[in-house]
This record gives C-alpha cells, structure tokens and sequence, in this order.
C-alpha cells in the first residue's frame, strides 16, 4: 500500500508574524520557513505504518515554490521514499489557494494510487483547513479529519477524531483522506544521518501546467492586519482596590 | 562568489537547533543536580550525532569541518556537560585512531564510540607542561614484543569515564619531540592504569577533568598507532581540526550570550523605558553583534578551505583565536547588560562566563595560536 503525505513550507512556528507595509499579507522575505507542524505530525503517522509494514512507500509531495524542496527533504529524512515537488508559484507571497492545491493532489492520487492520504489538518499559516476535505470530495472519497488515533484493519481505517467537546471514533473504507491532528504523535526529528542519506532520495520536478491545473487566485485578501496591541496595565495597591476595580470594569 | 551554505548543511543545523531547543528546558535541573538528564544522552545517540566526524567506510557520516563547526555552534548553546561526549567522539583521539590507526584499533573503538557507548581520552599534557609538548615525562620502553609505558598526565578532559585513551610518550628521548614522540592506544583496564585524581573546574566539565598514572603498564606492540616517533606530528594533524571545533563551541557560547543579551534588554525596564532605549546599551549589542559576525565568517572560511583539502595552520588558528577571544568578549559584555542579574547561579549568561573562558586555553591556547600564525608568516 501506498501512502500519499501532502506538505506544505510555512512560515516557521517559532518566528514573529510581521504584516507587509501595504497590508497586502505577511511579510515571507528573509523570513524561516519550516514544514507546516501538522504536516509533520502527518508525514511521521505515514512512516510509522510503513515501519509496521502495513505501508510499503511514503510518498510526500509539496505544491509550491521551489524551495518547498527543502521541505521535502526533511520528510525524506525523516523516512518518507520519494518526494513530488510542483512548482506553481515564484513568489513566497504567492500563497496556493486549498481548491488548486486539491486538484493537483488529485491528479497525483490518479497517477500514483495511493489507498491512503495522510494530511495535516491545517496549515499554521492561513488556516483554512480545507485541502483535504475539497481533495477528499473531487476524489469522492471518504474522509476523517482531526485525527488523534488512526488504526488499519484490512481495508478499513478506524479514526477517533478530536471533534467539539469530545472524541469521536469513526471507520472509514479504504482508499480514504485522514487528516492529522496534534495529539496523533509526537513526529521525530530528522535524524543527521538520515538528512545525508535523504540528498540521494528521488525527488521529482513538475510544475502546475503539467497536472493541467490553473493556480490563479479565487479569493482576494482585502486587508492583513497586526492583532490589535495589548494596551498597558495598570498597578493596584490591595486586594480590595483589584476587586473594586474589577467590579467597575463589570468582569466580576 | 556565494556565502550561502550548502543545503544539507542548513539542515543539519536546523535538526540541531530544533534539538537543542527541546532539550534546553532540562537546563535547569541540571543546575540543581549537576547531573546530565538521560534524555539528552538518548536523543544524542538515536540522532546520529556521535558519527558526525567518521568516515562512511568506518560507519560515520563523513561530514566535513564547516558541517561539524556549524553544528558545534549550535550544540554549545546546551551546557558543555550535555555534549561533552559527542565532543569526545569527534577529538584528536578519535581522528588519530581513525587515520592513522590499525585495522584492529579502528575495529576495538570506533563502533563504539559511534555508537555512544565508548568515551575516549586525550592525554598529552602533564603537571609541568601544556604548550610546551617537547617536555612532557611520559615514556615507553621496548618490553618483550611490547612495550611499557610510565607518566603522568592531566587536565584529561572525559578521562574520569573514558575507555580507551590516547597516550602521548617518549619513545626515544634522543631524537627529540619531533621523532621522538610516539602514541598509544591504552585500555582503562590495563593494569597500572590509574585515575590518580580529579580537577574541580570554574566551569565546563563536571565533575571535573582527570589525571591519570600510568605505572608500568605493559602494552602489547599493536598499541603502537601508526609509525614510532610520528606522534607529534599526528598530534599536529588532530589539532587543527580540534581547533576548528573550538572555534565552534566559542562562537556558539558567544551568540548565545548575544541572543540572551538582545532579549534581556530588549524587556528589562530602566529609566521609564528598556535598557535598549539607551544608547550605550546598543552599542554593546552592536559590537557584540559585529564580532560575533565576523568570527562566524572567519570560522567557516577556515573549515570550508580545510574541507576543500587547503588545511592551513594559519588559518585553523586564526579561526579559534579570534573566535574564542570575541566570544570571551561578548559573553562579557552580554554579562555587563544583564547586571547583577548575570552574576547569578542558574543565569545561563553566568554558566556561559565561566564556560568560554577555558576555550581561549586550551587546545592550544591563544598565545600559542598567535605564535603559529606568526611563525607560518615569517617563514621564508
Ligand atoms: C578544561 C580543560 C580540558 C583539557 N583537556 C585536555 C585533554 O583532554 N588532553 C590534554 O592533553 N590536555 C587537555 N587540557 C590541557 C590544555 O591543552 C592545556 O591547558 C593548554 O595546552 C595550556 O597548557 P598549560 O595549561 O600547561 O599552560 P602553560 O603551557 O603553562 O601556559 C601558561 C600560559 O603561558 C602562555 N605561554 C606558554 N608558552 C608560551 C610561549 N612560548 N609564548 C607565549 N606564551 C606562552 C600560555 O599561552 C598560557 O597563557 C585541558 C585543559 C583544560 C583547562
Ligand atoms: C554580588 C552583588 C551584591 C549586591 N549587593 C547589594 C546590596 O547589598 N544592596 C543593594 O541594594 N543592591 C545590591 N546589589 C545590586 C547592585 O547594586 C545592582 O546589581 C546594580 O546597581 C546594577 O543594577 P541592576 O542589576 O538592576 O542592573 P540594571 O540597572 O538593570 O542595568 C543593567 C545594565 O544596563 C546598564 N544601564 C542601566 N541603565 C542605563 C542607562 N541609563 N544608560 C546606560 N546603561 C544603562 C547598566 O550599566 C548595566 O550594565 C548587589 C549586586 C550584586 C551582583
């Protein structure tokens, strides 16, 4: 069995988020970028299945700039066989929109038949959950998301899922989209030898055209603004200042 | 002309980093206990970073000094003692043993010291001298098929765990250090081998570092590494790598001083504002920020033109002096930003103050680097 493991190069968890002058989005120039944390989260549940042997390849594709590479690379170190990268933007700014990223995926899900997509459930930079659910639906596949615990039986896929207010356990059949949560795993780092071992890895080179995808925007960001800043405190003197003080502010 | 490093290498810093980030916060029980979580043990062995300096055919990564500098930089983020083993397995010792060592001296400790389970020892200096090689005591007579070997050495850093060791000795005191030197590998279990005693240190290696007796130890003629009286010139060929990685231990303690420093200043009130509202406070970051800068730059020159097969003594030892002399400067004056709150045990500007300062001793110390610089300068 294949396992298709989508990925996407955000900005880095750890980095301070600066919007562009013009409001236009967040400023990516000379900004870290890293794998998307759940993409992480899902790269490492696909590894573990191969190393169980119930998975035989791990391949991770990442739709893009080309220094999504990168990106891949780490997967590749991390365990996943052979990486896609398609280049379909030059401009970090240029952020994919999840319905192109979909259609894409799903021509490589056609070309390479995977029985199972391991996705995150969200990437940390736009947060639109959605490309696994629109892949998902273009395929007419059955989907789990936010999962937390993912087992295999045969052709089917046992999900408890991290829902509102509580677990949820669902099985889903096979071929399937399963879309990775935090609590899934703790993902590994990649090793250093394993990075050495990942330079001689297969990394394939396409572009949108060649899937027939156009990428161009749908949507349009109106506005990016910084959160607004949290404006100074103020000290008390005693307890019965705070209290009063709160009860003015009617929060108690 | 590109200053970008190569990809693989921006990698394996980053991997380094991430680790390094995660196991920062067992920081301070360290400091409480003074003993090393086995955690950090555990991700240094599962990581592959024991390997980092062997070659492919000897089971280790084969990675270069501008790699292992660079990742030396971030390692020394950590307290010394979290990664004074991985340090170990990339010493003079271990690069000895693997150039210049038997088949069967390769076979006895590689394997395991990639694998972390063995810690080796570098024994050169002794009571009476440490720049000055040619006078050491230690010294081995023709015994049988064997030898035997009798000295005294110390300040053995990892000597007090250390399995095996590499034993610097007289052979024949008449050809003088330059032929006269020979190097041993000697089993910790060899009788007469003995861990005389240990030295408490300002800083750096806890417990402390060794000093070892060697009392007639009878060794077989297959401890001999390499040729009779070629030691000091294998020594030479491990030194300048060793020197390159202090360079990258010194410059990683010195940015990670700058990063506390920037931040500190950058939250701590004075005045109705932050320290860095003052210009004499951003100064200090400027300067600390440009000598650090420069160190790095001159650092990877040094390992990159090593790598590329142009080991220049020179230039190794422009690379540790400048490097450990700036990072001494800069954790200083990080120090100075923090003001009485630097001075206090369990401030990692405190643990770096009194860690870099042994980078500008030992692996030669930096009147030692200044007089080769010199030397190869003046030379015909
Ligand atoms: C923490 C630590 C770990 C160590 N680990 C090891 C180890 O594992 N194995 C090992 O063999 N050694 C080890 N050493 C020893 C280290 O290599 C020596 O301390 C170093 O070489 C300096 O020698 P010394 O201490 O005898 O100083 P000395 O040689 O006595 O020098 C004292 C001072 O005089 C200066 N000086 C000496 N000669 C000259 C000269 N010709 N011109 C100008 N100035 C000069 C020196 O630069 C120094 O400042 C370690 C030392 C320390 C502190
Ligand atoms: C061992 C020890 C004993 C002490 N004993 C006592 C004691 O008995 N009683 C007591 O009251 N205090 C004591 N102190 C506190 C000591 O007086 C303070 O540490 C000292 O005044 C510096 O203040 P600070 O640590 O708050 O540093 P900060 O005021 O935060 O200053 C940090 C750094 O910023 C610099 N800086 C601050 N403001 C400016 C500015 N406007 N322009 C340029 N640079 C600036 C400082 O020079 C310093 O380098 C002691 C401290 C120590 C370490």
């Amino acid at each position: 069995m294949k396992v298709l493991v989508p990925v996407k190069r955000v900005i880095d968890y750890n980095v301070k988020a600066k919007v562009k002058a013009d409001g236009s989005g967040v400023d990516l120039a000379n900004v870290k970028m890293s794998m998307n944390p759940f993409d992480e989260i899902a790269v490492e549940e696909a590894i573990r299945l191969k190393e169980a042997g119930t998975a035989e390849e791990v391949i991770v594709v990442s739709v893009g700039v080309k220094q999504a590479q990168e990106t891949l690379r780490t997967a590749l170190a991390m365990g996943a066989d052979r990486a896609i990268l398609v280049v379909a933007a030059d401009d970090v700014h240029n952020d994919i929109e999840p319905l192109a990223v979909a259609k894409i995926l799903k021509a490589i899900v056609d070309e390479e038949q995977p029985k199972l997509v391991i996705a995150g459930k969200q990437a940390i930079d736009n947060d639109m959950n959605a490309a696994g659910q629109m892949l998902a639906a273009l395929l007419g596949w059955g989907q789990a998301t936010f999962a937390s615990e993912l087992t295999l039986d045969g052709d089917a896929a046992t999900v408890t899922r991290e829902v509102d207010g509580g677990l949820q356990t669902i099985t889903v059949g096979l071929p399937a989209i399963v879309t990775a949560d935090l609590r899934l795993n703790e993902p590994r780092y990649a090793s250093l030898p394993n990075i050495m071992k990942a330079k001689k890895k297969p990394l394939d080179e396409k572009t949108a055209a060649d899937y027939g995808v156009d990428v161009s925007p749908r949507l349009e960001v109106v506005k990016t603004t910084e959160p607004p800043v949290r404006s100074a405190g103020i000290m008390v003197e005693s307890v019965d200042e705070l209290v009063s003080k709160l009860k003015e502010k009617g929060v108690v | 002309m590109d200053f970008e490093l190569p990809e693989h290498a921006s990698a394996l810093i980053e991997t380094t980093r991430k680790m390094v980030r995660d196991l920062m916060p067992h920081e301070p029980e360290f400091q409480k206990t003074g003993k090393v979580p086995e955690a950090v043990g555990k991700v240094f062995r599962d990581n592959g970073f024991f390997s980092l300096a062997f070659r492919e055919e000897n089971g280790g990564m084969g990675l270069g000094m501008l790699e292992i500098c660079c990742i030396q930089a971030e390692l020394a983020h950590l307290p010394v003692q979290f990664w004074a083993d991985v340090k170990s397995s990339q010493g003079p010792q271990t690069k000895i043993i693997e150039d210049f060592g038997t088949q069967a001296q390769r076979q006895a400790t590689l394997p395991k010291v990639i694998a972390g389970d063995l810690v080796m020892a570098f024994c050169l200096s002794e009571p009476h001298c440490g720049s000055d090689v040619s006078a050491i005591r230690t010294h081995a007579e023709r015994s049988g098929d064997g030898w035997r070997l009798n000295g005294y050495k110390t300040y053995v850093s990892n000597g007090i765990k250390a399995g095996q060791a590499v034993v610097a000795a007289y052979t024949d005191r008449s050809k003088g250090a330059k032929d006269g030197i020979s190097l041993f590998l000697v089993p910790a279990d060899a009788p007469g081998y003995k861990l005389a005693g240990i030295l408490e240190l300002m800083g750096h290696h806890t417990p402390g570092v060794a000093e070892l007796a060697f009392d007639d130890v009878e060794l077989p003629a297959d401890a001999l590494i390499g040729e009779e009286g070629k030691g000091l010139s294998y020594v030479m060929h491990g030194l300048n790598a060793g020197r390159l990685a202090i360079a990258g231990t010194s410059l990683g303690m010195g940015e990670m001083a700058l990063e506390e420093a920037r931040n500190y200043a950058r939250e701590r009130p004075a005045f109705g504002g932050t320290l860095s509202d003052f210009q004499a406070v951003q100064h200090m970051l400027a300067d600390m920020a440009t000598e650090m800068r420069a160190a790095r730059l001159l650092m990877l020159d040094a390992a990159w033109r090593y790598d590329q097969g142009d080991v220049s003594r020179s230039l190794c030892a422009m690379a540790k002096l400048f490097c450990s002399e700036a990072a001494g400067r800069t954790v200083d004056t990080a120090l100075q930003v923090f003001g009485g709150a630097g001075y206090v045990r369990g401030q990692r500007v405190e643990r770096l103050y009194r860690d870099v300062r042994v980078t500008r001793i030992y692996e030669g110390a930096s009147e030692i680097q200044k007089n080769t610089i010199a030397r190869e300068m003046l030379r015909d």
